[in-house]
């Protein structure tokens, strides 16, 4: 090997040389090559500018600035800022976010960040979640941060006024409407029925809003008697808003109803999102070849035994695995987390996989691996 | 123009003092702000969560808020740039850096610049922008840390022909850096 290692083979092998994925006798001679050449050495260098060149991403501030201009807080300009505050020109961002999938789909992120945010805003003042103070990690002994965070989630009946009260109920519609959450063992009819029930509840409480500022009675005897009154009809309508959600969680509870996400690393695919049942002219998820594993991220579920299958078109078993457990993952949400390993599946076929607990799937999915 | 909300000062000093609903009420904003991240950072995301409320809390009591924008908005940038940079340094090969005798790890796309390259971000970009779309694939798979085998694997060339391509593409990318250099302005 020695006696190959002129300047040429060397040259030849520096970005892997640089990149770690030379090994043994290769790496040997290569850098016993460059302690004695000057001129391999500039390459080398010439090769790390590249590298720098052809992983140059935009500034995150640059990707700040756009979606912030977007959003009409900042004026609007044509260029963004770079590392240490120089000017990009546009052409550059443009040309950049035209081939960079990465940046796009990181000013995707960001752009779903600030909607997140600005929903927020729209829907007025924060709801008084339950307050708990938090203070760094490591100087605490260990104030479990997940049980903090579902105690600040909590919904604190005491401080929940009208609006936020509209809104939660119309943000159970939501997730009641965008399906694919909730169980399969809640009839459509019941489901149906709990729906237009929150519906119901929601409109009731944005009408009461709109007549509200009419109703005000000038004198503040008046207003008092109208404030018990808007008071005791916002006790009733939470006490009925519960007992739905309690109805809806019951239902997917006993019925081991199953939310499904898949996710493999971001920069390859964005999270999909699948119903516990597969249509059949359901886009299965594609998973680019080379990926170890992908997770599914499970609602719904206690820690029962699971069984993981995996069918070819034919119908034929490739995989099956029982005996899982999901294993709690952290997050907002609380979820569980089933991790399956992509080496032993074939390439370019339609897969079909399914998850059972006690013998019943509860999820099915359509997935390619893409060679 | 300052658009500093109303209010964002009174928010910040009972924050501060540790008011438990000014707390409440700054959490739940980063917390919003940072959900879109969750899955993409992945087992991350509590750490980078907690990032950001250090960091916040490091920025105001430093008064680094200067009501450029409202507080709400400043919150988020701050949360949004902590969550893309976590994203952006979670890379899957440790790279190596030629540094006289030793061999020790290195981010290439950090401070190793050699020199007579610019880290002028905008030139990086255009130059970028006139590869070809091979060269900027080829490259790519290398940052992401693939050896030569599996990108001749990936790409069905050959590895004597793949090691040439990658190669010229460094050579181009040189030639095109040094032309925009030789037509740019001198800047004062």
């Amino acid at each position: 090997m020695m006696a190959k290692t002129t300047c040429d083979w060397t040259v030849e092998r520096l970005p892997w040389w640089v990149n770690g994925t030379l090994e043994g006798a290769e790496a040997e001679s290569v850098e016993a090559h460059l302690a004695e050449c000057s001129a391999c050495r500039d390459e080398l260098a010439a090769t790390r500018g590249a590298l720098a060149l052809y992983g140059a991403h935009l500034p995150i501030e640059t990707l700040l600035d756009l979606v912030e201009g977007e959003a009409g807080e900042r004026e609007a300009r044509d260029s963004g800022r770079g590392a240490g505050g120089a000017v990009l020109s546009s052409e550059a961002v443009a040309a950049h976010l035209g081939h960079c999938p990465a940046c796009r789909e990181q000013l995707a992120l960001l752009r779903e960040s600030r909607e997140a945010v600005e929903e927020e805003s729209a829907a007025g003042e924060p709801t008084g979640a339950k307050v708990t103070p938090f203070a760094p990690r490591r100087a605490q002994t260990a104030p479990p941060l997940r049980r903090r965070r579902l105690d600040h989630r909590r919904l604190d009946h005491r401080r929940l006024d009208r609006r936020s009260l509209a809104l939660a109920a119309s943000l159970l519609f939501c997730v009641v409407a965008a399906g694919g959450w909730l169980s399969s063992g809640l009839t459509a009819e019941r489901r149906g029925d709990t729906i237009a029930e929150l519906r119901r509840l929601a409109e009731a409480t944005a009408a009461r809003d709109e007549e509200a500022p009419s109703g005000a009675a000038p004198t503040e005897v008046a207003a008092d008697e109208a404030s018990a009154a808007l008071a005791a009809e916002n006790a009733e309508l939470k006490a009925e808003r519960d007992r739905l959600r309690q109805e809806l969680a019951d239902g997917e509870r006993v019925a081991g109803g199953v939310g499904v996400g898949v996710t493999v690393p971001w920069h390859v695919q964005p999270t999909v999102m699948r119903n516990a049942e597969a249509r059949p002219d359901e886009e299965p998820i594609e998973v680019p070849a080379g990926q170890e594993q992908l997770s599914l991220y499970l609602t719904g579920l206690g820690d029962e035994p699971l069984t993981l299958v995996v069918d070819d078109a034919a119908g034929g078993r490739i995989l099956e695995r029982s005996g899982l457990t999901a294993v709690e993952a952290a997050g907002i949400d609380p979820h569980r987390t089933v991790t399956l390993p992509l080496a032993d599946l074939p390439d370019g076929e339609l897969l079909t996989l399914r998850l059972l607990a006690d013998g019943e799937v509860i999820a099915t999915l359509l997935l390619r691996i893409v060679p | 123009v300052a658009v500093r909300g109303e209010g964002d000062d009174a928010i910040i000093e009972r924050f501060l003092a540790g008011e438990p609903a000014a707390v409440a009420e700054v959490d739940g904003w980063l917390a919003r702000a940072a959900s879109s991240y969750r899955r993409r950072l992945g087992e991350q995301f509590e750490d980078a969560l907690q990032d950001v409320r250090l960091e916040i809390t490091r920025l105001l009591q430093e008064g680094k808020f200067r009501g450029d924008s409202s507080l709400k908005t400043y919150l988020w940038r701050v949360t949004a740039h902590t969550c893309l940079d976590r994203l952006r340094s979670g890379r899957r090969w440790s790279f190596v850096e030629y540094d006289g005798d030793s061999v020790e790890a290195a981010d290439p796309t950090a401070t190793t610049l050699p020199p007579g390259w610019s880290a002028d971000c905008d030139l990086l970009l255009r130059v970028l922008a006139r590869m070809e779309e091979e060269c900027r694939r080829l490259w790519s798979m290398l940052i992401e840390g693939h050896s030569y085998r599996e990108m001749s694997d990936e790409t069905g060339v050959s590895e004597g022909a793949l090691r040439v391509r990658v190669l010229r593409c460094r050579r181009r990318a040189q030639e095109v850096r040094e032309e925009l250099l030789s037509r740019r302005p001198l800047r004062a």
